[in-house]
């Protein structure tokens, strides 16, 4: 046993030498690893935001192609105009049928929606203040929120009167 | 053993662990960056589906075309739930679809799906419908075997204006009927689908066809027992159908000899659909998710047109009976069950000329219309 260990002091050198290489080329792929990991962590919140403004971009195409909101003349929507009554009778829906909230919670994911009335200056026919939710699917918790604000025409059949209102979308993570 | 040996002995063992090593980090980062692939085609996949289920929440008409690698697609339709586009094994690749009503196979391998939508045949603006499926998928319309003249003239006009729906890129033929067609083999495609389009003539209950359906399809002898990737859809129109009125009737389908089921179709866009789906339980899940769609719309129409009967600035607030009794009608008969007297039972497409009237009259008047 003693005699093998007990090398001449040529291959000690060579010895020395692969030993040299594999430390630089272990320490080589640990820098590298560190910067990876380093890299990915550094990419994650940019994914977050990413992903928070594609499903607010979602939601906003969503709302522009939705018959419920829709104002419509001779068959034909406006995808710039809600119809303040339709808004009205959805709310009253959904508000009484937990099955077709879900659904649309589905379709929405979780949102708060609102709108403002800008012009015609006055309150809401029904809430008394110049704004209402639409939809509500605030989650009990989340730790961001990006928000959208989307202006539009608004209609108010009721008076066969046109307004000017904004949409603001919040999309919780 | 000799001094050197031992020293050579080592060296060789460090070269195979270094090699090793090396070897062992390049698989991995290939692997890696496969999979990386992999997540990435099916969030691509997965996006485009569901833009396209977006832009079919609106009454639009479009068409769409993704190349992307080859790769195995399920679709789950759930009655009550999210329904779900499933692009392979990876949970990046699952497109839900909240409410929006999809025709699509209940699994695809290609590497190319068409999707299109047409708006929901209703009067009003309210949505669309959307069709997935793609070039691999073989569909073989055969022409009408009928015995008269007048039988096959009707039933080929009915087989060009529902193959004329699917888009060019769809693999559609159109073949004389003889049973030696039947043998057909894929030959490249996922899978064949057979079309066969004829008339209930003497109005027999469905039940009788299902058990009897080689009297319908005479001659297909053995063919009925291939199990290799085929659908055959027999389309049986109702026998009082003329170009003028509603495309109605029944849809069975049948892999196997042994494996049949039939779904009743309203409409056009719901023949297509059930050509699309192949499988009456898909069908009939995708036609709840309309009919809910409906339901919904109705019920905001009705409570707005009652509104606008009360408060509307209209002098002619009459005008707006008939509409809150229409809209009160397709709701109480789109219901999860439906709501309505089965002895008095609702015709929505009666409704849906009601409301088209109304709403006419309304234009006239200048009072706010319905839609």
């Amino acid at each position: 046993m003693t005699k093998y260990l007990h090398l001449p002091a040529k291959a000690q050198l060579q010895m020395g030498e692969t030993i040299a290489i594999v430390l630089i080329v272990v320490v080589l792929v640990v820098i590298s690893l560190v910067f990876f990991v380093n890299q990915q962590s550094t990419n994650i919140p940019q994914e977050v935001q990413k992903t928070q403004t594609k499903s607010l971009e979602a939601t906003v195409v969503t709302l522009s192609s939705m018959a419920e909101f829709l104002c419509s003349q001779n068959g034909s929507l406006d995808a710039s105009c809600y119809d303040y009554q339709k808004v009205l009778s959805f709310t009253e829906i959904i508000g009484d049928d937990t099955e077709l909230y879900l659904l649309y919670s589905e379709l929405f994911g979780p949102v708060l929606i609102n709108l403002t009335l800008v012009y015609p200056d006055e309150v809401f026919d029904l809430t008394e203040k110049n704004w209402m939710i639409v939809f509500d699917s605030t989650p009990s918790g989340y730790s961001q929120i990006v928000r959208a604000n989307v202006p539009i025409a608004i209609y108010f059949p009721t008076r066969d009167e046109m307004g000017f209102a904004v949409v603001t979308i919040d999309v919780f993570t | 053993m000799k001094r050197g040996a031992i020293s050579l002995g080592f060296n060789w063992i460090f070269v195979i662990i270094a090699g090793v090593l090396v070897l062992t980090t390049v698989i991995n980062i290939v692997m890696k960056q496969k999979d990386v692939n992999d997540v990435q085609n099916a969030y691509k996949i997965k996006t485009a589906i569901g833009n396209q289920v977006r832009e079919g929440l609106s009454p639009t008409e479009s068409f769409k075309e993704i190349h992307i690698p080859e790769s195995t697609f399920s679709f789950v339709c759930s009655n009550s739930g999210v329904s779900q586009f499933r692009v392979g094994d990876d949970q990046q690749g699952i497109q839900d679809i909240p409410f929006a009503p999809v025709f699509a196979p209940r699994s695809l391998k290609t590497d190319e799906l068409l999707m299109w939508s047409k708006p929901f045949a209703t009067p009003f603006p309210m949505g669309s419908v959307l069709y997935i499926t793609s070039p691999d998928v073989r569909y073989v319309f055969f022409e009408n075997y009928d015995n008269t003249d007048e039988w096959k003239l009707k039933g080929n006009q009915v087989l060009y204006q529902i193959m004329n729906r699917f888009p060019e890129t769809a693999k559609t033929s159109l073949t004389p009927f003889t049973p030696e067609i039947l043998s057909i083999k894929p030959q490249g495609y996922d899978r064949n689908v057979f079309i066969f389009i004829s008339f209930n003539y003497n109005g027999e209950p469905i039940d009788s066809y299902m058990t009897n359906m080689e009297a319908v399809l005479p001659n297909v002898g053995s063919s009925w027992n291939n199990r290799d990737k085929r659908t055959y859809v027999l389309v049986l129109i109702d026998r009082d159908y003329n170009p003028s009125s509603r495309l109605e009737g029944y849809v069975i389908f049948t892999h196997f000899l042994s494996d049949r089921s039939y779904v009743k179709f309203r409409g056009e866009n719901e023949l297509i659909g059930a050509i699309v789906s192949e499988d009456a339980e898909i069908f009939d899940c995708t036609v709840k998710k309309t009919r809910r769609r409906l339901n919904t719309f109705a019920r905001i129409m009705k409570i707005r047109s009652e509104n606008l009967k009360s408060e509307g600035p209209c002098s002619y607030d009459y005008l707006y009976t008939v509409p809150i009794a229409s809209f009160g009608n397709i709701a109480d008969a789109t219901a999860d069950p439906p709501t309505y007297n089965p002895n008095n039972p609702i015709d929505i497409f009666q409704e849906y000329r009601r409301l088209d009237i109304a709403n006419q009259d309304l234009f006239r008047t200048s009072c706010p219309q319905l839609y």
